[in-house]
């Protein structure tokens, strides 16, 4: 292995795992809350690249609009999902909610099947050519889109932990995750916190879209499924609940994934499988994550 | 006339049914046109993947999202064993063909393929279940689907097994309308038998409240795991009749799709309710046909409809979301349309005033002590529940346990069941050491238990709820419960008729085809007393048993609790925090606080004791 | 003008935990629930801040309705309540903690003096002031529980079991600062099993007995009542 080989695969690792975080945060912010696996989490992600797509190459926005909007248009599809199909199933029990959110899920991708047809449709367009090249550091090349990918998810999550960590929201949201009742008697509107904490993590999921669609630039109906388990897998290593260990889980994940097939290249078919072996291994080794909450 | 046993009743109407079923599938096969003679196999494949799959999800109530893998595993695993040595060699893509056991792998019979094919499936739910049952709730559903996606996974890499993503085209279509429906026929009855046994009610009774199976004598381990193996066995039957009604095998026929039809499946129709499969699997599997329709182009009264490819599963998403939303029972909630409920109980006689109508009871050891605690200790954290417990329980008495909220009497009393391993001490029952035994040990000991919020299986009738109790008295095995052995028939009457005298005599007999949960509250006390006594105790616990009563249930429940003690020659072991209640039935009475025993005596004794009355009232003044 | 409770029920599903409550809860005043565990008390304290919504029967705050009103609206209503086992968020630093009792306020100077005035109260909390709250003591954590509902500034205060689980030192301490609390003209509510300290503090006493009210009267009254002490140990 070259060194220009080892330090991609490294970008390689750390923006894939950086794109699981993205999205674990969204699961695990909503676990923590409403004890929900969110299903259709995922599916996001593919919400968010279609309309981008659609809006600056079927209706001509202006590129950065069209990122921009695809994001909002994501946040409004989560909050509205929420009120619809969550909310309603607040105090039934558990189970109802994720048979519903498994539903939520599939209405998603069915719909984007019957409005986009299943055939896959190149995101290329959606890249800037400066972007597409190469940079060159002494003996080193390596792409410039995972430059960038590592550079908005830094950005994004620094947002992210910002207002989980220093707004009142923020507090609100880690306060809730804890003491649902009792963060009600602290004057919070709970339906408040929990729409803002949709919007929170769809808007990371249309990002992490987004990005996912840059690098493997083929969208589909159905692309947001794997990497929507996986950043719950994430989510879970890291100990469900637990932001932080969102982002730890999904950097570690991300950097097994990439690392175990170029060390060992006859286990490259089973990438997709890897992620479940560690979730197991987890669950049993440590059943609350590694940053563990008391969630149970 | 009328009929004197409920299973002897259903075996007639089976047997009706069955001449119906032969029937109807006649008159599919000589009136309806072939295409929909498919479609008829077809939805008899679904009911059987989806009974197996109401097992493990409905009636044992483990969310697991894996059925995929167990059809995946009955199809290749039936396929295999049909298709001729030289056909696998020709079709293999890979370059080294399949494995020589591949090809070797060869049975006779369809029949026995099919049952083999169930057994692999089967045995992967036996190895899995060890990892997916340390898990609970959300993380089993995840685990579950982890399994499956692994084993598609498998599906497309392990190529010298399965032929990879090309699969494997061309299999015999041996399934027929006939053996598709004569099979799910088999599976409909026997995993109904099942239902109905002990085992059955074991598994509901686990879905119910895990802790309180677990306190009637039953290893949740174990029945879950039952359950699963089971429940992968007919996946894994409907799988191999599924690849040879299509013919092909292909992985992306086993993805996390299939799972979540199956889930609408059940679901429709009713988790926990076998007619509810096979209902959910008949409307699922037609009205997917019938859907067929909108995408396809039609001109509707001059409109042109261009049709639209996949507005199916949109529809089908949708009704999930429906269901849950304003119907989250399904068709037939946990109902069974059963010969019982079809024909009414009045066909039935009363059972008999048999001579076992006394419950079966466990032989209580003459001894000084039954029960004999000595320095038990329990911690949570830093926080010291219980400390250094001394308790001595004379045998024939009913033994107050009280103190103020908080004092670590419910602790104690998780610690005698086996709910919590104590960290330090000995608790000695008949001279058998009780620590670090599991509750499904130590309640066939003769250690009986109720919980303080009450704990019953509330969609389990009333005299299932007392047959859950004697669960550990049960006479039959897993096989004879299968197989509707004699054995089985006749020790499910004999229990029957008992727990049926035995509500009657605690004047709860008109309500024993009620489900527990719409009891009122003050019967579900009782009940949960019922139903622990009916494990044949020598050691009754009772934790709060007048909890939540008004001033004259309590004194009628006091009574009850008098007069059973009487009845059964029981030791009783009762806690409390309000002390006017157990005054008059209770003698000696213990009283702690705060983890530690303060005072012991009479109940007068305890009651003008200074210690006792400052835990209840506090003290002090304001400085 | 004051808080009434008027014929108030209550239920978990099909237990019913409050069975026709009227409580008169003058403004300025201290008034105590006593009564043996599951005796409804703290039942009764949920269902008027709406945390159980399964109730009827009429919560009037100056004349005005709050039965329809969400827990938060009655907290921005002006009442607050202290949980039992005081629930403080384990995850939280105390500074944070308290921050969570002044979320609904958005006047960050009035926010910055209640802090200073409630560390007065409770300098041990300043001390501690970035530790997190689960890391305090049992009878720390009791006090930010109480500091954490008077960030909301509240002119009712619902109390719930303040000394549950503390030594008797504790409990002391607690109920010296209670009555601070209510020299500051706060009017209390107080749930407790600790008949003789709350009776002590208090104004005037209710006792309950499976949903209802058993007795009622001056604390003063009620402290040397023989009924009181019978309600709790039964005949002696």
């Amino acid at each position: 292995m070259t060194l220009t080989d080892l330090v991609q695969q490294l970008l390689n690792a750390i923006s894939l795992g950086g794109l699981y975080a993205l999205v674990a945060i969204g699961y695990t912010q909503v676990y923590g809350i409403i004890r929900l696996i969110n299903f259709a989490h995922g599916d996001l992600l593919m919400v968010g690249a279609y309309m981008a797509l659609l809006l600056f190459a079927s209706a001509h926005f202006p590129w950065l609009l069209s990122l921009f909007l695809a994001l909002f248009i994501t946040c409004m599809a989560a909050i509205l999902m929420e009120r619809v199909a969550y909310r309603p199933l607040r105090y039934a029990p558990r189970i109802s909610l994720l048979i519903t959110a498994i539903g939520v899920s599939f209405f998603l991708e069915s719909g984007a099947t019957v409005l986009f047809t299943g055939v896959p449709r190149s995101f290329l367009t959606m890249i800037p050519k400066m972007w597409r090249g190469q940079w060159k550091i002494g003996e080193i090349t390596f792409p410039t889109l995972s430059f960038i990918t590592i550079a908005v998810i830094v950005i994004s999550l620094m947002f992210t932990f910002w207002v989980i960590f220093r707004t009142k929201t923020g507090l609100a949201m880690r306060a809730i995750a804890r003491d649902f009742e009792t963060t009600m008697l602290m004057g919070v509107d709970a339906n408040r916190i929990i729409s803002l904490t949709f919007a929170l993590g769809s808007t990371l999921a249309a990002i992490g879209g987004i990005l996912w669609a840059m690098r493997f630039p083929q969208i589909f109906p159905l692309m947001g499924v794997l990497p929507g388990l996986k950043a719950f897998i994430a989510a879970v290593i890291g100990g469900i609940g637990n932001v932080l260990g969102a982002a730890l889980g999904g950097f570690l994940l991300g950097i097994l994934e990439i690392l175990i097939p170029a060390f060992w290249p006859e286990l490259s078919g089973y990438r997709d499988a890897i992620a479940f072996f560690i979730l197991i291994i987890i669950l049993l080794w440590k059943p609350k994550g590694l940053l563990g909450s008391t969630v149970e | 006339m009328r009929i004197t046993s409920e299973l002897y009743l259903r075996l007639i109407v089976t047997l009706i049914l069955f001449l119906l079923l032969l029937g109807i599938l006649r008159w599919v096969e000589t009136r309806v046109n072939p295409y929909w003679v498919q479609i008829t196999t077809l939805a008899g494949i679904y009911v059987i993947m989806a009974v197996g799959y109401n097992l493990i999800n409905g009636i044992c109530g483990q969310f697991a999202l894996g059925p995929n893998a167990f059809v995946a595993l009955g199809a290749y695993a039936t396929s295999l064993a049909l298709l001729p040595s030289e056909e696998k060699i020709q079709t293999f893509v890979h370059p080294a063909g399949p494995y020589p056991w591949v090809v070797q792998w060869h049975l006779p019979n369809f029949y026995l393929a099919l049952c083999v094919g169930g057994l692999v499936a089967a045995f992967h739910a036996l190895l899995m279940s060890i990892p997916v049952f340390q898990t609970r709730g959300d993380y089993l559903a995840i685990v579950t689907l982890g399994f499956g996606e692994i084993v598609r996974t498998l599906l497309v890499n392990a190529e010298r097994i399965t032929n990879g993503a090309t699969g494997i085209k061309g299999l015999p279509p041996y399934t027929t309308l006939w053996n598709t429906w004569i099979i799910t026929f088999l599976c409909i009855v026997l995993t109904a038998g099942l239902n109905k046994s002990t085992f059955g009610r074991a598994m509901k009774a686990i879905r119910e409240d895990e802790d309180a199976a677990e306190a009637m004598g039953i290893s949740p381990r174990w029945y879950k795991t039952l359950a699963f193996t089971l429940s992968a066995f007919w996946l894994g039957v409907g799988g191999g009749l599924l690849a040879h009604h299509l013919t092909t095998l292909d992985p992306k026929q086993f993805t996390f799709f299939l799972t979540f039809n199956l889930l609408v499946v059940i679901v429709l129709g009713g988790l926990g309710s076998i007619t509810g499969s096979i209902s959910g699997a008949l409307i699922f599997v037609y009205l997917n046909e019938v859907l067929r329709t909108i995408e396809e182009p039609h001109t509707l009264f001059g409109w042109e409809y261009v049709g639209i490819p996949g507005l199916r599963s949109v529809v089908f998403a949708f009704l999930l979301i429906i269901i849950m939303l304003f119907r989250s029972r399904g068709i037939t909630g946990r109902a069974e349309i059963s010969p019982v409920t079809l024909l009414g109980r009045r066909w039935l006689a009363k059972p008999k005033p048999a001579a076992s109508s006394t419950l079966p009871r466990i032989k209580a050891k003459e001894l000084p002590y039954i029960l004999s605690i000595s320095g038990v200790t329990k911690k949570f954290g830093g926080v010291v529940a219980v400390k250094e417990m001394d308790l001595k329980v004379t045998p024939g008495k009913i033994h107050g346990l009280i103190g103020p909220n908080g004092a670590g009497k419910t602790t104690l009393f998780n610690v005698i069941s086996g709910f919590y391993r104590p960290d330090a001490g000995k608790i000695l029952f008949q001279n058998i050491l009780l620590n670090g035994k599991r509750p499904y040990h130590i309640t066939p000991l003769g250690i009986a238990r109720t919980f303080q919020n009450i704990r019953l299986f509330p969609e389990l009738s009333v005299l299932e709820n007392v047959m859950v109790g004697m669960h550990i008295h049960r006479r039959y095995s897993v096989w004879d419960a299968l197989l509707w052995s004699p054995r089985f028939l006749s020790g499910e009457e004999k229990m029957r008729a008992m727990s049926l005298r035995y509500l009657e005599q605690l004047g709860l007999g008109e309500l024993a085809f009620q489900p527990a949960g719409s009891l009122p509250y003050g019967l579900q006390r009782k009940l949960e007393i019922a139903r622990a006594l009916s494990s044949g105790p020598v050691l009754l616990l009772l934790d709060e048993p007048a909890a939540g009563l008004n001033p004259a249930e309590t004194l009628e429940l006091m009574q009850f609790i008098r007069s059973i003690q009487e009845m059964y020659n029981l030791t009783i072991l009762l806690i409390e925090h309000d002390m006017r209640v157990i005054m008059g039935i209770c003698e000696p009475v213990s009283v702690m606080d705060s983890g530690v025993k303060i005072a012991e005596g009479t109940p007068k004794e305890v009651q003008s004791n200074p210690a006792v009355i400052q835990a209840y009232l506090g003290g002090g003044k304001v400085t | 003008m004051g808080l009434q409770i008027k014929d108030l029920f209550a239920s978990y599903g099909a237990i019913r935990a409050v069975k026709g409550i009227s409580l008169e809860i003058p403004e300025g005043s201290c008034v105590c629930l006593i009564g043996a565990n599951g005796a409804g008390k703290t039942s009764t304290l949920r269902a008027i801040m709406g945390l159980i919504r399964d109730r009827k029967g009429e919560i009037l705050l100056d004349g005005q309705s709050l039965i329809r009103c969400k827990p938060y609206e009655v907290v921005r209503k002006g009442i607050a309540m202290v949980p039992e086992g005081r629930h403080i968020f384990p995850n939280l630093t105390v500074e944070d903690n308290l921050k969570m009792g002044a979320y609904f306020r958005t006047n960050s100077v009035e926010i910055q003096s209640d802090l200073e005035r409630v560390f007065q109260l409770f300098p041990r909390l300043k001390e501690r002031i970035y530790q997190l709250g689960g890391t305090l003591s049992g009878g720390e954590q009791q006090m930010l529980a109480v500091a954490r509902a008077l960030m909301a500034r509240p002119r009712y205060l619902l109390l719930d079991e303040p000394s549950l689980g503390l030594s008797p030192i504790l409990v002391q301490a607690i109920y010296y600062h209670i009555q601070q609390i209510r020299q500051q003209g706060i009017t209390l509510l107080l749930v407790e099993q600790n008949a003789r300290m709350a009776l002590e503090v208090s104004d005037y006493g209710y006792v309950l007995e499976t949903g209802k009210i058993y007795l009622q009267g001056n604390s003063s009254e009620l402290s040397n009542n023989p009924d009181v002490q019978k309600a709790y140990l039964g005949e002696t």
